[in-house]
């Protein structure tokens, strides 16, 4: 499958933090779902790919380019959305737009309005008096009127309500049916991603601790519980992390199939995203 | 250039809300006008009055821009850092002008109504130029600070530069009075005569160059 992103060996360092050798690869026509906690490193990465900050060693091509040598021709196929910057609030919808045609070779002012109409945000009045939710899908309707072929969204669910989570994350999905676009999402909201992401890149303290498809991550990963007795007799190997409550152990185990098969008398969950998140940062091995 | 246009929209719409003060500021200009009996302090007065006033309102979008956090979202547009800048002095140096025009049309409408004699128009282009380098000066030191230590900082480092030019003069003043540097003021007189609008003009040119050439060097690295 042809990549519209691939990150090769990514590196950045601050003063108190650092990325460790990112790699990523999203195909085309896909939704990866970008997961951690906060201060995981996702918006360093995000930051990255978009050329906002200098990274000190690897590589990032976008559509088969790299991203240093064609940053201005790359753009102009990328939409983002941040979760804590836009144009400024003072500007109504009407304005974004006479702004944004500007911007954009491909902005498509029709596709733009039937955005703003079918997401009921008001032309005239300015952003500043919108709920989040109106704010987000202002975001969401700006950056996919140009019909970019990627889709950056760094945590572009915080703070909404369930409703007003739902209705974005329907626009992702009708997003990529034309099987040409891409979305990279960043979230903490693990929830959302589980009826909506294809893939999940897991970035733990700078570091990518994994990256799969949805389904073997949900359908594979398993989550057994057991005693402390029943507990001393599995081997280390048999499980990813493991995390001791007060009354018993959790362990988060890659191919629950294969545990079932060896540890007959298991009793196996399906795990959440969340569940796979929090045993992997607070989990021992 | 439809990517700096773009920008400059934006910055645009964001004055907006300042439409109605600016309306207020420039009656009040004008009231202060009319109160002069001379024609000449009509059209000096108003005309320095916007062209300060237009230029400071357009260094508004910088705060606008800091609390929207907007440089992190125009950063991923398909634009380089060198014309993010570009359309910023763009706007802050047409803004000033804008203003000096302004001024100085509505304070020559003035000045004949009011007086109904023609005002000797170079010393008057001398008075309003004066007003543009003084604020350009300003603008000069300004807008570098802000990109390097953003709207709040940058205002500060404005008066410490202010402060250090004045003791730097100062300095200067004392040391060529000490070596015994004649100046002469005829020659002066006579330079400012005939040749202060151009050499006016050409250091506000040098002026906002070199402070756009340090504001794209600081944008350049900065973090956004």
């Amino acid at each position: 499958m042809e990549n519209i992103l691939e990150v090769k060996n990514l590196c950045k360092k601050y003063d108190d933090f650092e990325l460790k050798n990112i790699s990523i690869e999203l195909p085309k026509g896909v939704i990866m779902g970008f997961i951690g906690e906060n201060g995981a490193g996702k918006t360093t990465t995000i930051k990255s790919i978009l050329n906002s900050t200098k990274i000190n060693s690897g590589s990032i091509k976008i559509f088969g380019m790299e991203l240093d040598k064609n940053e201005k021709k790359i753009k102009e196929d990328i939409g983002v959305v941040l979760d804590d910057s836009f144009l400024s609030e003072y500007l109504t919808p009407n304005d974004v737009n006479k702004v944004m045609k500007n911007i954009y070779k491909n902005w498509n002012e029709n596709l733009y309005f039937k955005y703003i109409e079918e997401f009921k945000l008001p032309k005239d009045k300015i952003s500043k008096d919108f709920s989040n939710g109106m704010k987000m899908k202002l975001k969401i309707a700006t950056a996919i009127s140009h019909k970019p072929k990627l889709l950056l969204l760094d945590e572009p669910t915080s703070g909404l309500d369930p409703v007003a989570r739902n209705d974005i994350l329907d626009i992702f999905q009708d997003f990529i049916k034309d099987g040409e676009s891409s979305v990279l999402v960043s979230t903490h909201i693990t929830s959302d991603l589980e009826h909506i992401a294809d893939y999940i890149t897991f970035i733990n303290n700078g570091e990518i601790l994994l990256s799969k498809t949805r389904e073997e991550l949900l359908e594979q990963y398993g989550i057994v519980k057991c005693s402390k007795e029943e507990f001393e007799k599995i081997d280390k190997s048999d499980y990813v992390k493991c995390r001791k409550n007060k009354y018993d152990i959790e362990l988060l185990v890659q191919n629950k199939f294969d545990f079932k098969k060896k540890y007959d008398s298991q009793v196996i969950d399906k795990p959440t995203l969340e569940e796979i998140m929090v045993i992997y940062i607070k989990g021992e091995k | 250039m439809n990517v700096i246009k773009g920008l400059i929209i934006k910055d645009l719409f964001e004055l907006k809300s300042y439409k109605k003060f600016i309306i207020i500021f420039v009656i009040i200009c004008a009231i202060s006008a009319f109160s002069r009996s001379n024609p000449s302090e009509t059209i000096s007065i108003f005309a320095t009055m916007t062209t300060v006033g237009f230029g400071m309102f357009s260094l508004a979008t910088f705060s606008y821009d800091e609390i929207s956090k907007s440089d992190k979202y125009i950063i991923t547009f398909p634009i380089t850092r060198k014309q993010i800048v570009l359309a910023r002095y763009i706007l802050v140096i047409g803004a000033t002008i804008l203003g000096s025009i302004i001024g100085f049309i509505l304070g020559l409408i003035i000045s004949l109504t009011m007086n109904h004699t023609v005002p000797d128009i170079y010393e008057e282009l001398c008075i309003v130029m004066g007003g543009i380098f003084g604020i350009g000066f300003i603008e000069a030191i300004q807008i570098p600070s802000i990109y390097k230590f953003g709207a709040e900082k940058g205002r500060a480092v404005l008066f410490f530069a202010v402060l250090a030019i004045a003791i730097l003069g100062t300095i200067l003043f004392y040391i060529g009075k000490m070596i015994n540097i004649n100046i002469s003021f005829e020659t002066i007189n006579y330079v400012i005569e005939h040749y202060f609008l151009i050499i006016l003009a050409l250091i506000i040119v040098v002026m906002y160059y070199i402070s756009y050439r340090i504001s794209v060097k600081i944008y350049n690295k900065k973090e956004v």
